[in-house]
């Protein structure tokens, strides 16, 4: 049986908002696990309650009620608090968070320090550290002067100092170029293919397609499906998914067609130019004639069947309550 | 910043300062509770000056305005003139705050004057704060540690301003160093209007004062002026707004 | 590439995080001030603040407000400047920076990092004091003749001392009231009225002399000038240990804080808004 890192049991946690005691419910009584050596990801839009749950696994946060083990201990009585952090670390990344008039090499000597690193093994870990992020170039130059991408793999070599056994990422390509995005994810496979631990919160489908064994889908604090990627795809398997592509924007089309009887979803995007629909549809082939016709005035240049994708499935989970991000 | 900061040197350090000439005088009466208390007022109008001309920028460098002021038709120029005046009004409204509360809490017995005069002394002392601040401004651009210089130079300038103790007093090297501020000569000319006993003035005469007041800060607006469109180029060659 | 396991749990001690965190804040002080900046403005405030008392005391002419006594303490009040507001200032300066949060998520305990960052500052306020009392000597012509020099220099390294464990209470609250600086500010600032600095605590009014009972600088400045005229530790016993008892007591009430804070923060959610 494989090993369970995290364990969390009908989780919840209250925010209180304003004096009279108005309350926020950001966690809504969550479950799951998470395997060693897995790739978790939980998606979701802003607001999902994804950090609030990240802040509760790395003993930033306390719960309000429910069940949470962290390297089988549980992340509430204060003595836990630093057998935990000595074993995890966490990204949150950002603009901020970083000693911005020193050093790339300053701030993880800091960090090392912090996590008790000992001197002797400190100076290779760091090099080797910033050689794995692509820093190497800049290890003494300002943090100032890096650019957002430069200060993110800061921020995930700084989280690496301890060795953790358990890495949480929140949002770590958020703002990023695509190039960087594409670099942040190589780098977080290779470190779960070396065993490292990854739970890690996006809204993006295609970095958790590129990287999640597992994926929770998360809405206003709860989970509203998870399991692994192909799992999630069955789930939205009864919608075949129809992609349209036309030159003109097929808004008014798409606007009639969302109380359609016999259509899931809807979601266009601008790709390079051109306008595609997806439309997810119960029936396929029953579909596809109309909606040839349908599209027709909009000047359409391809039209196929696919596979869900994470995306679609995302869509068809959430239904009503996702629009697209 | 959540703090307002600019209490500090507008208002309580100034206050501290009027308190604490008027604990060691003991005594609610006499010309020199009227000098610890216009002084305060005047500390006020400095301290706001010093600090504000150093936090505005600062503060643009921080939140990235800075390039956006630059690119604005206006340019900096026109917008540090008119920041230096609002921030010199303010700095009247903290003086007068001080005033009013030292003057409340000692139940002193202060009389002005010749209360036009001493207005007409006060408006053209603001104005040459209005300059200083400019000037200021212009030399804290170019720093990132407009925070530092601005926190050093407030002791000097409360010393030199003239505020508390009369200009006059001031050992030599200080006094010559005071009569290059522009708001010293104000604050002399404020005395004498205030105060018929006044015996330490610089020149005996308000007028001379203020002709002396008005050729200080209207040079301080050209320096500022030709610096700031240095300034300006320099940040266009070399990039360094953006960072703080 | 190297592959870096290392996979082995290092206990934390005190001594190390201190030691990281002193040495972080020295670094990011001379990376942000070039050193003969840090130097003058020391100096020059010292100097400035000395000489501004000094004068009105002159002015003024109260006889038993002398030169020599504002100069005195003025030249122990600097120390309040540079040691307990930059204290006080720290944790407001992480929050600036936006690492609280990492520091938070790290086995090391936030008080020992701030602890570490402080160290620094009682140098700064030794460099400080030192300066004053020369000033003191070389511009204002105190009489240091009697002094007892050794008794002088323990006084001053208490202040400093004790002047951070005040300095590491305000910032704490300051950090929980978010208004960190105008706190350390007044705090320091007040000194100069409260504290027998520029006249005898006795001009105060009954409740404010109970406040200055609990500041520290009160005894400092006390001692400092029974040391310049000559008195001995036995004679001077009572204002060293009172600041020494004083110093230690915010000491741990600020260990004890920042542990608070840590809890509260992790209970209702609010770290994301220091």
């Amino acid at each position: 049986m494989e090993e369970k890192v995290i364990v969390v049991e009908d989780l919840r946690r209250e925010f209180v908002l304003s004096k009279d005691g108005k309350r926020k419910t950001a966690l809504d009584g969550i479950s799951f696990d998470v395997n060693r050596g897995e790739i978790f990801g939980i998606l979701g839009h802003n607001n999902a309650g994804k950090t609030t749950l990240i802040k509760i696994l790395t003993t930033l946060l306390l719960p309000t009620s429910g069940k949470a083990e962290v390297l089988g201990l549980d992340v509430y009585p204060r003595k836990n608090e630093k057998p935990i952090r000595r074993r995890i670390n966490v990204v949150m990344g950002g603009e901020r968070g970083l000693y911005y008039r020193l050093t790339a090499r300053q701030n993880m000597k800091f960090f090392a320090d912090l996590y008790g690193i000992p001197k002797k093994t400190q100076h290779e870990l760091i090099e080797d550290l910033l050689e794995l992020v692509k820093l190497t170039p800049a290890a003494d130059q300002r943090v100032e002067n890096f650019s957002r991408g430069m200060k993110q793999r800061l921020h995930i070599a700084k989280a690496l100092v301890n060795d953790p056994e358990i890495l949480f990422l929140d949002e770590p390509t958020i703002g990023m170029d695509p190039e960087i995005t594409r670099d942040v994810i190589a780098l977080v496979r290779k470190l779960a293919v070396d065993g490292t631990t990854i739970l890690l919160t996006t809204h993006h489908m295609r970095e958790a397609e590129a990287l999640c064994d597992r994926v929770a889908i998360m809405a206003s604090g709860k989970i509203v499906a998870m399991g692994t990627l192909s799992e999630l795809k069955e789930m939205a398997a009864d919608a075949s998914i129809v992609r349209i592509t036309t030159v003109m924007d097929p808004y008014a089309v798409t606007l009639l067609m969302e109380d359609m009887e016999g259509i899931s979803s809807v979601k266009t995007e601008l790709v390079s130019g051109r306008y595609v629909t997806s439309v997810g549809v119960e029936d396929g082939r029953a579909m596809f004639d109309r909606l040839n016709t349908m599209f027709d005035g909009f000047d359409i240049r391809g039209i196929e069947y696919d596979d869900p994708t994470l995306e679609d499935a995302y869509l068809h989970i959430l239904g009503g309550e996702g629009d697209s991000y | 910043m959540h703090d307002p900061q600019w209490i500090i040197p507008g208002i309580v350090a100034p206050f501290l300062f009027t308190l604490v000439m008027l604990m060691i005088q003991q005594d609610s009466d006499g010309p020199l509770v009227l000098r610890a208390i216009l002084g305060g007022g005047v500390l006020g109008m400095w301290g706001n000056t010093i600090f504000k001309s150093s936090e505005s920028i600062m503060y643009d460098r921080r939140n990235g305005t800075l390039e956006p002021i630059m690119a604005a038709l206006a340019g900096l120029n026109d917008v540090i003139i008119g920041r230096s005046l609002w921030n010199a009004l303010v700095g009247m409204l903290n003086g007068l705050l001080v005033l009013v509360v030292a003057e409340s809490m000692f139940d002193a017995n202060v009389r002005i004057a010749d209360p036009p005069l001493f207005l007409v002394c006060l408006l053209l002392t603001l104005l040459s704060l209005a300059a200083v601040g400019m000037l200021f401004s212009a030399l804290f651009v170019y720093t990132r540690r407009g925070h530092m210089l601005s926190s050093m130079l407030e002791y000097p300038i409360y010393v030199l301003s003239g505020a508390l103790v009369p200009v006059m007093l001031l050992p030599e090297a200080a006094r010559y160093a005071s009569f290059l501020l522009a708001p010293s000569w104000g604050v002399d000319a404020m005395n004498m209007a205030a105060d018929v006993t006044y015996t330490h003035s610089i020149t005996g005469g308000v007028f001379i004062n203020l002709a002396m007041l008005a050729i200080l800060a209207v040079s301080y607006y050209f320096i500022a002026t030709a610096l700031l469109i240095k300034i300006e180029r320099d940040i266009r060659r070399d990039g360094t707004a953006v960072r703080f | 590439m190297k592959r870096f396991r290392l996979r082995f749990v290092s206990r934390d001690t005190f001594a190390r995080n201190v030691r990281a965190s002193f040495s972080l804040s020295v670094r990011n002080t001379f990376e942000t001030t070039p050193k003969w900046m840090w130097i003058a403005h020391i100096l020059l405030t010292s100097f400035f603040s000395m000489l501004m008392f000094a004068l009105i005391a002159s002015y003024v002419g109260n006889p038993e407000v002398t030169v020599p006594y504002v100069v005195i303490g003025n030249a122990v009040q600097t120390v309040s400047f540079t040691t307990l507001r930059s204290i006080a200032e720290i944790p407001n300066r992480e929050k600036h920076t936006g690492t609280l949060p990492p520091l938070m998520a790290a086995p090391s305990n936030l008080f020992e990092v701030f602890f570490g960052m402080a160290l620094f500052n009682i140098f700064a306020g030794l460099v400080s004091a030192t300066a004053g009392l020369m000033y003191a000597v070389l511009v204002f012509g105190v009489d240091f003749s009697a002094a007892n020099v050794p008794l002088l220099a323990l006084i001053i390294v208490m202040t400093s001392m004790s002047m951070t464990g005040l300095g590491m209470t305000i910032g704490g609250v300051g950090l929980h009231l978010r208004t960190a600086t105008i706190l350390s500010n007044i705090t320091s600032y007040v000194g100069i009225v409260l504290c027998g600095v520029n006249f005898p605590v006795s001009y105060l009014p009954q409740w404010a002399q109970a406040l200055s009972a609990t500041h520290p600088l009160t005894y400092a400045v006390a001692a400092t000038r029974g040391a310049v005229g000559g008195m001995s530790l036995a004679e001077l016993w009572v204002p060293v240990s009172i600041m020494a008892f004083l110093g230690l007591f915010f000491l741990l009430f600020s260990m004890l804080f920042f542990k608070y804070f840590e809890e509260k923060s992790k209970k209702q959610g609010t770290l994301e808004l220091f």
